[in-house]
């Protein structure tokens, strides 16, 4: 049920009391938004004559926010023709505001519970309103066509685990090496603009960022990468921690080494961590 | 391709293999992953594929796909293809602690 039409309801239960609401049923509703336990009859009531009347005062309502800047015109007036046929607190995101050709359109509509499938090229991905905090939903809402306000929402930024980090290094290399879909890269330039220069950059933003690395050449796209790794590195965790991490992670790289017929990733890696590990020590002397 | 022709495309590159249980569950869910799986399964096939480094006796390829999916072929050290994973991040996650590329055991 859309929260906010509730919520409406309930903070001017005088005007809709007892025309369209009767006193009962604006008691029940209440316990529904506090998340209080209904009783069977009441969840009865919610979902037959409530949850209908709630329904169509969403109709009535036609509120849009269009959050990012250059959205092709036409696709806000599709998106906003899908966001009332929803008829729930949803935000259209992706390429398909950006882009003259794309996959799919991508949904997120707010709910109780996560899952996700598609149907055609709709891509429904349902999220908890506690999901919209998080950084990669939260750079998805800072471009997108929305049916409810996004100003008061903050964005929940929690260091990653130094070692999460470097295998999402270790990937963006390999896919940089194979010259595969790289999409690893769109990952470390999100973590570093979101750690170093503490701005969640919005979907769009990154797209052009991520094509703009991806035209390079294989050495600049490596050289990249190499350089907003180590300021994360550096800039995340202590000195201290980063380079006993490191020295320990190096010597098992260096043993392993062989294991493999091809090792081109691995010399990478060697090189730059012994670089970080290198400037942690200088740092603690 | 549905989910057991995939199955079967994949069996077809890398003999005898085994699925993790949510394999089905995920194919279903990803869009084009015959597209996208496919060719780079062959390329993990004829060795084109870099391995995630590991002190296991086993190497390790992984793709991502979508946000927040992942792919991961496992292979024992000169011998078959032996596992085929697919699956969300908390998935990969506990994957990744087993396979000894997460913390604790991946620097001992």
């Amino acid at each position: 049920m859309h929260q906010n039409i509730c919520k409406v309801v309930i903070k001017n239960k005088n005007k809709f009391i007892p025309n369209l609401f009767t006193v009962r049923q604006i008691n029940i509703l209440n316990k529904y938004i506090k998340k209080k336990k209904l009783t069977q009859t009441e969840k009865t009531y919610l979902y037959s004559t409530i949850k209908k009347k709630i329904d169509a005062l969403v109709i009535l309502r036609e509120e849009y926010y269009i959050n990012g800047q250059n959205i092709i015109k036409k696709r806000v007036k599709k998106a906003k023709t899908i966001l009332k046929d929803l008829n729930r607190n949803a935000f259209i995101s992706g390429s398909f505001l950006y882009s003259r050709k794309y996959n799919d359109i991508d949904i997120y509509i707010i709910s109780n519970k996560r899952k996700d499938y598609f149907k055609g090229n709709k891509h429904f991905m349902f999220i908890t309103e506690k999901d919209l905090a998080k950084p990669i939903f939260y750079s998805a809402l800072q471009y997108s066509v929305a049916n409810f306000n996004i100003e008061d929402i903050k964005p929940l930024i929690k260091r990653p685990e130094s070692e999460d980090l470097i295998l999402d290094y270790e990937q963006a290399i390999i896919e940089i090496l194979n010259n595969d879909d790289q999409k690893m890269i769109r990952s470390i330039l999100f973590d570093y603009y979101m750690y170093v220069k503490k701005i969640v950059l919005d979907s769009f933003t990154i797209y052009k960022k991520y094509k703009k690395i991806k035209k390079m050449k294989q050495k600049n796209k490596i050289d990249v990468i190499n350089k907003m790794v180590k300021s994360l590195l550096l800039k995340l965790y202590s000195k201290r921690y980063m380079y006993y991490e490191l020295l320990i992670f190096l010597k098992k790289l260096k043993k392993t080494i062989n294991k493999y017929k091809r090792n081109e990733n691995i010399l990478i890696y060697i090189d730059l961590l012994t670089e970080v590990k290198d400037e942690c020590r200088r740092a603690q002397t | 391709m549905n989910v057991e022709e995939l199955k079967l495309e994949l069996k077809k590159i890398f003999g005898e293999v085994i699925f993790n249980k949510e394999f089905n569950k995920y194919a279903i869910t990803i869009k084009n992953l015959d597209v996208n799986l496919i060719p780079w399964c062959m390329k993990v096939k004829n060795e084109e594929i870099l391995a995630i480094p590991t002190k296991r006796d086993v190497i390790i390829f992984i793709k991502k796909i979508g946000s927040s999916n992942r792919c991961i072929i496992i292979k024992i050290v000169n011998g078959e293809f032996k596992e085929i994973h697919l699956g969300n991040h908390r998935y990969y996650d506990k994957l990744r602690n087993k396979l000894g590329i997460k913390k604790g055991s991946r620097n001992c």
